[in-house]
Order: C-alpha cells, then sequence, then structure tokens
C-alpha cells in the first residue's frame, strides 16, 4: 500500500488527477462536498490522506505517508529530511521581501520584519549582515507594516496583486517556489521501484 | 511483539561470539574534550555540570570518541569491542534526551576482513530487528573524489551540491549550472551519481563507469569487493547503494553506511569508517571501524505496549485474602507457571479467587 499526502485544495486535486492519471484511482476523492480525510483503493494499493498543506512535509518526513507534494518555501522553511525527487513545475511563487509604497531603509536602526518564514527570513539576512527583529505570523501577513507593527514582510508571492492593492510591492526576491514531490526517507528503502516509476511518470508528463 | 530487552540480550551475544569485549564506562567526559574535538559531533550542545574538584564535565553525546581516546589497540593488535550505553544529545527540536546505542568498533589495522565483518554484523543486528531490513551502503571517498572531479567547489555552491546529493534533488543543480557555478558536464555527472540506486552489485559496477578520477573508482571498487562477499549470501537483497547517505561531520572518511527496518522511518542503525578520529586523538597508525543501533529510533513500532503473559490470574478481593493469595503465587511461580495477582472482583481470566482469607478456584 502506498501512503499519498495530499494537500487540501488546488494543488491537491491537480496532484490527484495526475496521479490518477497513472493509475491511482480512488473513488470519493473529487467529490467537493466529502467531508473525508483518508481514501483507500485497495485493488491499486493506494491510500491518499488530505493534509494541511504546510503539514505534508511533516507526515512525509516522519513515515505516515510515503510521498507527498509540497512547496519548495516550505521545505526550505522547515529544513525536512525527506528526499525531493521532482519539481513539479506549477504552483510556481516566489518569497519576497517586500515592503510599503514609497518606504526607505534606516540602515540605522534594527529592521523590524513580519514573516510565516521565520527561518527563510533570519538565513536572508545573515547573508546579508543586516540585524532584525523578527516578528513571527500565521497570515495576512501583509497588514504587518500597514498597520505599523513591522517595517518589511517576507512573504510568498505570486500575482503580486494582494501587495498592490495593500500599497507595497517587491523589493528583492528572496527564492523561487514551486510545488515538489517528496518521499519518506525510510519508505523509500523499501517502495523504490513504485516511488521511483511514480516519479518518471510523473516527470514524463511535464515535458 | 519483542521486548526490547530480548534484543539487546541477542545483540550482545552476537557480539560477543564474534570475539567482542563489553566496553563499560563512565556517563561523563570533559566539556573541554568535547569542545576541542566539535567538528566530529553534529551539535556543540551538550548537558553540563561542575564536579566537585570544579572540573566542568558534560554528559556523553557520543560513545565512539571515548573509546577512541582510550584505546590501547596497535596497528597489528586491533580491539573489537562492543557497548550497551547511553548517550544525551539535542534533537531537531531543541531538546536534550537521552538515547540508547548498542555498538561495536574495531581500532587497529582495518583491512577488507575488518570490513566485510563489520557490515555483517551491522546485517546481523538489523535482522535481529526485523526480517524487513535494508543496509544502505555508501563512501565519503567517492563523494570528495566526486567534488574534486567537479572542480572542488566551495561556499554555497558547495552546500548546493551536498543538499542536492543529501536529498537526491536533482532539479536543483539546474540552479547551480544557471549561476555559473558549475559546468553542464559536472551537472550530469552529479546527476548520475545521484540515480545510482539499487542492489550492490549492480550499483557498484555502475558507479565505476561513472568514476571521474582515481579516488573515485578506488571506492567503488571497494564497493564491488564487498558486493562480491555478500552476492551469494542470504544478505544480498539486504545491501543497497546510495549516496545520499553522507556524513555532515568530519566523523566518517570512507565508508559509511545506515540500516533501515520497515516498522521505523528513520535509519535505526549508522556506522562507517572513522580514521580521521583515531588520528585526531593521537593515533596517527590506527585504523577504525564500527556502527551503532540507535535502540530510542527503535520505539514503540517495533516493541508496542508490554503486556505481561500470564498463565494464572489470581483476583485478591479482600484485605485479609493477602497472605493465601502470596502463598498460591509463590507455589505457582516456583513450579515455574507465569502468575499475576490482581485486586478487585470480577477480573477477567482469574482461575484463582482470593476472598475472606481463602483460595477458591483450586
Amino acid at each position: 500500500m502506498l501512503n499519498v499526502a495530499l494537500p487540501k485544495g488546488r494543488l491537491g486535486n491537480k496532484v490527484y488527477e495526475m496521479l490518477a492519471d497513472i493509475g491511482y484511482i480512488c473513488d470519493g476523492l473529487n467529490d467537493p462536498d466529502t467531508r473525508k480525510l483518508v481514501f483507500e483503493n485497495k485493488e491499486v494499493g493506494v491510500r491518499y490522506a488530505l493534509v494541511k498543506p504546510s503539514d505534508v512535509a511533516v507526515y512525509v518526513e516522519r513515515g505516515a505517508a510515503d510521498i507527498g507534494v509540497v512547496g519548495k518555501d516550505t521545505l526550505d522553511e522547515g529544513g525536512y529530511d525527506v528526499f525531493e525527487l521532482l519539481d513539479l513545475g506549477f504552483g510556481k511563487c516566489s518569497v519576497a521581501m517586500c515592503a510599503p509604497d514609497g518606504w526607505c531603509e534606516d540602515t540605522s536602526s534594527i529592521l523590524r520584519v513580519a514573516t510565516k518564514y521565520p527561518n527563510t527570513a533570519k538565513r536572508y539576512y545573515i547573508s546579508q549582515g543586516r540585524e532584525i527583529d523578527i516578528i513571527k505570523l500565521n497570515g495576512s501577513i501583509e497588514l504587518a507594516p500597514i498597520l505599523g507593527l513591522s517595517d518589511v514582510i517576507v512573504d510568498i508571492v505570486e500575482t503580486g496583486s494582494t501587495l498592490r492593492e495593500n500599497h507595497l510591492h517587491v523589493e528583492k526576491i528572496i527564492a523561487k517556489s514551486s510545488a515538489r514531490l517528496i518521499a519518506c526517507k525510510g519508505s523509500y528503502r523499501f517502495k523504490s521501484e513504485e516511488i521511483d516509476r511514480i516519479t518518471k511518470c510523473l516527470a514524463d508528463r511535464k515535458k | 511483539m519483542v521486548s526490547d530487552e530480548a534484543l539487546k540480550l541477542t545483540l550482545k551475544q552476537i557480539y560477543e561470539q564474534h570475539g567482542y569485549k563489553k566496553y563499560r564506562m563512565s556517563k561523563f567526559e570533559e566539556y573541554s574534550f568535547y569542545m576541542e574535538n566539535k567538528k566530529f559531533l553534529t551539535s556543540d550542545r551538550f548537558i553540563t555540570f561542575t564536579d566537585r574538584d570544579g572540573r566542568l564535565m558534560a554528559l556523553k553525546p557520543d560513545i565512539t570518541m571515548s573509546i577512541a581516546k582510550n584505546t590501547r589497540a596497535t596497528y597489528d593488535k586491533p580491539e573489537r569491542v562492543y557497548y550497551s550505553e547511553g548517550i544525551f544529545r539535542m534533537d531537531k527540536d531543541g531538546e536534550y534526551k537521552e538515547l540508547f546505542q548498542i555498538g561495536t568498533e574495531i581500532m587497529g589495522r582495518i583491512g577488507t576482513l575488518e570490513t566485510l565483518e563489520t557490515i555483517y554484523l551491522a546485517l546481523r543486528s538489523l535482522e535481529t530487528l526485523e526480517e524487513n531490513n535494508v543496509l544502505a551502503v555508501s563512501h565519503m571517498g567517492y563523494i570528495l573524489s566526486l567534488l574534486e572531479a567537479v572542480g572542488s567547489p566551495e561556499g554555497e555552491v558547495l552546500k548546493g551540491v551536498f543538499h542536492c546529493l543529501k536529498h537526491k534533488n536533482k532539479h536543483d543543480l539546474d540552479l547551480l549550472g544557471e549561476y555559473g557555478a558549475l559546468s553542464s558536464e559536472s551537472i550530469e555527472l552529479i546527476r548520475n551519481v545521484i540515480d545510482i540506486n539499487g542492489d550492490i552489485t549492480s550499483a557498484s559496477q555502475r558507479a565505476l563507469e561513472l568514476s571521474a578520477n582515481e579516488g573515485m573508482a578506488n571506492a567503488a571498487r571497494e564497493l564491488q569487493e564487498i558486493a562480491r562477499a555478500f552476492s551469494h549470501t542470504k544478505y544480498n537483497g539486504n545491501i543497497c547503494i546510495d549516496f545520499s547517505v553522507i556524513s555532515n561531520t568530519q566523523y566518517y572518511n570512507s565508508l559509511i553506511f545506515n540500516g533501515y527496518i520497515s516498522s521505523v522511518t528513520t535509519s535505526v542503525l549508522v556506522g562507517g569508517r572513522y580514521d580521521n578520529l583515531l588520528k585526531k586523538m593521537g593515533h596517527s597508525s590506527l585504523e577504525a571501524i564500527g556502527f551503532a543501533v540507535n535502540f530510542s529510533e527503535v520505539d514503540k513500532k517495533l516493541f508496542g505496549v508490554e503486556t505481561l503473559q500470564a498463565d494464572e490470574i489470581i483476583a485478591v478481593e479482600d484485605d485479609k485474602s493477602d497472605a493465601a493469595a502470596f502463598a498460591l503465587m509463590r507455589e505457582l511461580s516456583e513450579g515455574g507457571i507465569r502468575v499475576k495477582t490482581v485486586r478487585g472482583t470480577g477480573v477477567e481470566g482469574a482461575r484463582f479467587i482470593a476472598r475472606n482469607g481463602a483460595i477458591i478456584g483450586r
């Protein structure tokens, strides 16, 4: 039985379609009204679990799932000890340092940075030799500089429309992100043939 | 479910059968010892205390270093020891934990024989824990020579290459190429090394074919020697080659391996050649190889919740029946019967009931 951690939402739906295309079908998974979290197809030998996107890597790292799909931004932030087998090529976005329009950096003071990615932000500013005060938030990060909680933010940017509507802009792109296929290192030792086959099939579909 | 005590005893018996002597040691060393050798450790954070002589001591984060420091082995008279000890390390979340390890060390001359013996004992150790197991073998000499072959990258590029190898991440290698840090040929070579996977015979042959310098070729031939020795044994299917197995420290300088069992998702066994450590301890003529089984990783998934298996249960319904219950318990126990006493009424499975000072149900 192959255990797959699918992120809830658009990304997970897309990943399921790709896996279903290569034979890993599970009835009911695509039902928008379902409240079920685990779906199993014994004939095919697959079990899907619908997981909060930011938790997929935890399930895979600890072996509760053999494979999963998660954003590169989440992987870099958490430093998860997993195999990162494939860049799926979708879910593209950037981790960026963003500031209010008209902002000018005051290098004489400590920079206050609000973010959902404290480790990523810390690593970036260490590389810049800049002293910062990290303010960890869980959502609506764009609010922070508007309400004076922070000077800048480090957050995910896709189209940039949310930033523009809140009079923020990208100052610097720190890293690129996209959806990645990951595998549990322990599971891979015993299911490498199947996991490699899935990786190859998904890679071929990208082309 | 087998108890962890039974498994530990079986492992000790295996090592003793092969001539390994038990190495007993204290739980602490001087803090300065670990600070001088911190490049061999995964963390420089230890639990410390001051002893009555005012020395700053540390609870041991590593066993092998202490054995290496005190070894009386010579090149021609190697020492074979095993240990069964707890160590104290900080985990990923920054919490200190006691971890229990059982392992073996050979210090002295390490030839093909000693290498095969160590791998054999590692495989037997895994087999003792669970039949469904894999030993993933790698070679730091192959990896370091690969780095030379691709231009000896440094700094962020070196970190990037290690990251890609460790996580089987071929796609981010392209980023290193985009920055001009590595040539396309170098990227292709690293990608091919990442792809090396599978049974040790075909994988070691592939590693040799990909060798871009003598260092890689020598390491690949060492792996082929291991493949030949195990190819006709029952363990042939339990060994694979995987260059994602990499040491984070300068501990291992050549052969390195991780062991896995199917019921636990992290590696339960780590080992390899660690000549560098011996040299640092002042034993420049000595070589060393060993491994440790991390029992703390082999947790409830393997052992489960221990349930006492009793042949007979004595239900003790009141305090005045304690003496009678005790007498019966002794009689049954000395007769070789496993017996359990439980206080209460209506005890499920109890054939004997101690009530009003007497036993009902004999």
